[in-house]
């Protein structure tokens, strides 16, 4: 249910949702997950993966089979990300052997969510956004055929980094 | 004769149809299948070879021919006909993808799973009867 409503308030049809609305939610499904978390699963983690799996189909939709990574990620950033944070990504950076490096100087999911706020609690649900967006990006990423690990850097919000170590399954495939 | 097939990534088939009403004969319809499946690696091939959705016709066994469509996320669409026209396969085959994508974002609806939906149906064949 979580994930419907989220999938819904960004659907770019006739359909409008007030942003409020959906940063409210995305606060929620953070406190939600942060307090199921601990189990040895990561369950915001798992939310953002399903959601990054919908909206990459819907991004996906109409366009070409992308064959490198660096398009997949490409598209991630320039159609995926504005579907989700109503912007691209501000910054791209790869060694061109699979790790990329995305960085956004004001993440709308973060803007109320402090890094340097001591309390406990927040840290918590800061931790539990920033998984979110890493399962996003690890779901859209997937969908696409680029299978990879996401690990976030979160402690000079609202500015966030995300390094993205693809697996190089698709070189494998290509040399096979 | 019009046979469409939706696979999914791990090969899975996840929706059939016989669009056109043949002699309804029951082995001709597996062949149908058979020939559809068996496109697959061509399928595959003239993907990786391509850079676009719609592949054209992929393969040919004796008058059948097999047209496809990939989507980025790896869903392969599938076409038996008899020599149908280009233009119209294409736009059949971009409203499907649509009509997926709806598919797609309903969160009780995981990637493997057979889609069972009616309105997915009706699009189906609704487009069918208007580009094909």
């Amino acid at each position: 249910p979580t994930t419907s409503g989220m999938a819904v308030a960004m659907s770019t049809s006739t359909r409008h949702v007030a942003e409020t609305c959906v940063s409210l939610l995305v606060f929620e499904a953070a406190k939600h997950a942060a307090g199921m978390a601990g189990e040895g699963k990561d369950p915001a983690e798992a939310i953002g993966c399903r959601l990054g799996t919908r909206l990459a189909a819907r991004a996906a939709c109409g366009r070409a089979y992308a064959h490198d990574a660096l398009d997949v990620v490409k598209l991630l950033c320039k159609e995926v990300w504005p579907m989700a944070f109503g912007k691209p990504v501000d910054n791209l950076k790869t060694n061109h052997r699979g790790v990329f490096v995305l960085h956004d100087a004001k993440l709308k999911w973060l803007l109320r969510a402090s890094a340097r706020e001591h309390d406990a609690n927040v840290q918590l649900e800061l931790a539990s956004i920033a998984s979110l967006v890493c399962g996003l990006i690890r779901g859209a990423l997937g969908t696409m055929g680029v299978r990879c690990t996401v690990q976030a850097d979160v402690s000079q919000t609202p500015a966030c980094t995300f390094t993205v170590r693809a697996v190089r399954s698709k070189e494998q495939h290509e040399a096979a | 004769m019009l046979t469409f097939a939706v696979v999914g990534r791990s090969d899975e088939p996840l929706y059939l149809a016989e669009l056109a009403s043949t002699k309804g004969d029951e082995a001709s319809y597996h062949l149908h299948q058979f020939v559809l499946y068996a496109a697959l690696d061509a399928v595959d091939e003239a993907a990786w070879r391509s850079g676009t959705c719609y592949l054209k016709a992929v393969d040919r066994f004796e008058d059948m021919t097999v047209s496809a469509y990939v989507t980025a996320g790896g869903i392969r669409m599938l076409l038996l006909h008899q020599g149908r026209g280009e233009d119209g396969i294409k736009s059949f085959f971009q409203d499907v993808h649509e009509a997926y994508v709806a598919i797609a974002m309903n969160p009780m609806y995981t990637p493997t799973e057979e889609i069972r939906s009616s309105e997915f149906d009706r699009k189906v064949k609704n487009s069918a009867r208007k580009h094909l």
